[in-house]
């Protein structure tokens, strides 16, 4: 029998509910900061020792210039992946408002020029900058590195959420 | 039509317990000659409806185009579900509040010219819910602070002319349920029918 | 078992809050004391500067297609300061590093504003935190976008950073101030 009474339904909405409101409170923060991914996790070590893996950085993305010193996320185009490091040499053209960056990681000896593509000798601030770090947090990503490295984790953790909702009753 | 909801419940549950009576609400009161409305239920589930609509919506403009082109519709989508989600918590808060059945009585004498039998009625009304019922709003909580469980009933009767009489009960689940974990729905209807005929005096 | 799920899930959601509160305490009173004790403020001194410029034609000097690039280099300095009010109980590192400012006019008169780091350190521990350095070389050989200086004088200033355990990172400048000219 297909009989889906109100009960039922009530409470598949309230899980929708619970889904939808921490999805759109993580759309607010990016609409916020200006920046796709407003939190982000550090997956590598080239900021030892200010950041670990599994450290949680929070970004930033309405400065229109960014100082030397500052720690930025950026990704060069066509790359895969963002690369968390900070801003050695800057040259910010306060007219057109448009800011040429050079960025080196603190546990690398040399700047990342070679991370660059190939006639690239500076990044552009409006168009390969993600954010600029403004907060952290340790450790608390290293759940995220787990679940996103690990398969089976990740199932298992999204089968017991999914069973814990439907027979649980929130009152 | 509405149906006994019986099975074993977690007597250490306060909360399993309560949502096993109201879930049992629903099928005492149409024996006792009330029809459910759904209206407030309704509301509730449309405004959390368009809510999660909203949500899936944001989701779909999110995957589909790039950050800077989706930015505005992101932005208006964010409003909307705000102003939604504002209105739905002032809603459950103060209207649906604890309100855990709304019914009309299929007994009430509205239309009823004849008179004949009034007197007779007179009698039965210690063991007859009263015909001049028109609507029966029922809220429950429970005392969370309490060592013992109790369950407290709180029933509103609305007659033809929208009088009010309202009445606070309380039943201790150990009347109710038996060691097993089972409502016994008999007793549970016996003490339902008797708050509200105390309720019309 | 419904129930010790329902207690493992307070249980949990009271764990959260308290220690989103924690670390709200922890870094609002860590920067109070950083302003109490006028971190924002403090003493340095950079001296004995002798800067050295030369072309280089390599990609990592910042040449593009082997033309020749002006690259300085600070051949000798000397550093005094003592950074230790920046070392409380959420700061896991400091990183002090050398600015050289700048500014220019590209050839559509806009005016450049340019920043480099010549030399960079970290210091974890309080007790390193007095600097009294001589005979200090500068770290990396910097470049202007320009393909050479000028002859431009620049403002050289120390510069820090505190990374905390938890909260916003901390930016701040020491007092002393030096020009130098690239020669």
């Amino acid at each position: 029998m297909l009989s889906v009474n109100r009960q039922q339904i009530s409470q598949l909405l309230q899980f929708a509910l619970i889904v939808s409101s921490a999805f759109m409170i993580w759309k607010t923060l990016s609409v916020i900061t200006n920046s796709e991914s407003p939190i982000v996790v550090v997956l590598s070590g080239s900021m030892e020792p200010a950041f670990q893996r599994g450290d949680i950085l929070f970004l930033n993305n309405r400065q229109t210039f960014v100082d030397a010193g500052d720690i930025v996320v950026y990704q060069i185009k066509h790359r895969e992946i963002p690369i968390v490091h900070r801003v050695m040499n800057q040259h910010s053209n306060l007219q057109k408002l448009k800011q040429f960056l050079l960025t080196k990681g603190d546990n690398n000896p040399v700047n990342d020029l070679s991370l660059y593509n190939r006639n690239q000798l500076y990044l552009n601030r409006e168009k390969d900058i993600l954010g600029v770090v403004k907060g952290y947090l340790p450790k608390v990503g290293y759940l995220t590195i787990f679940i996103t490295e690990n398969a089976y984790f990740k199932y298992t953790l999204l089968g017991l959420m999914a069973i814990s909702s439907i027979l649980q009753r929130d009152e | 039509m509405s149906q006994q909801v019986i099975k074993k419940i977690n007597l250490y549950s306060a909360n399993d317990l309560k949502n096993n009576c109201d879930d049992n609400l629903p099928f005492i009161l149409s024996n006792l000659g009330f029809k459910q409305d759904f209206k407030l239920k309704d509301i509730e589930i449309g405004l959390s409806t368009a809510l999660a609509l909203i949500g899936g919506t944001t989701y779909l403009v999110d995957k589909k185009l790039s950050f800077s082109e989706s930015y505005n519709y992101t932005v208006i989508l964010i409003v909307v579900y705000f102003l939604i989600q504002t209105v739905f918590f002032v809603f459950m808060k103060f209207y649906q509040a604890d309100i855990k059945y709304t019914g009309i009585n299929l007994n009430n004498n509205k239309d009823t010219k004849d008179k004949k039998n009034k007197k007779n009625q007179k009698d039965q009304k210690d063991q007859n819910i009263d015909e001049e019922i028109n609507k029966i709003i029922i809220k429950t909580t429970i005392n969370k602070k309490q060592v013992v469980p109790t369950y407290n009933l709180t029933i509103e009767l609305f007659d033809n002319d929208s009088n009010v009489k309202k009445f606070d009960s309380n039943l201790k689940f150990s009347s109710v349920f038996n060691e097993l974990g089972f409502l016994q729905i008999e007793e549970f209807q016996k003490i339902i029918k008797d708050s509200i005929i105390k309720t019309s005096k | 078992m419904f129930s010790t799920i329902k207690r493992l899930q307070d249980s949990f959601s009271a764990a959260s809050t308290f220690a989103l509160v924690l670390c709200c305490l922890i870094f609002t009173s860590s920067y109070v004391q950083l302003l109490h004790d006028r971190c924002f403020d403090l003493p340095s001194t950079i001296s004995d500067i002798s800067l050295d410029t030369s072309l280089k034609f390599s990609r990592i000097h910042g040449s593009l297609n082997k033309k020749p690039k002006e690259n300085a280099r600070l051949t000798s300095f000397s550093l005094q300061t003592d950074l230790s009010p920046l070392f409380n109980l959420n700061t896991k590192q400091v990183f002090v590093y050398l600015t050289a400012e700048y500014h220019s006019v590209n050839r559509k008169d806009n005016s450049i504003s340019n920043k480099l780091i010549f030399w960079d350190k970290i210091i974890i521990s309080k007790d390193d935190a007095t600097l009294n350095l001589t005979n200090l070389k500068s770290k990396y050989s910097v470049y202007d976008i320009e393909k050479s200086f000028n002859h431009k004088n620049a403002t050289v200033r120390l510069e820090w950073n505190i990374q905390p355990w938890v909260g916003p990172l901390i930016y701040g400048s020491t007092t002393g101030l030096e020009t130098i000219t690239f020669i």
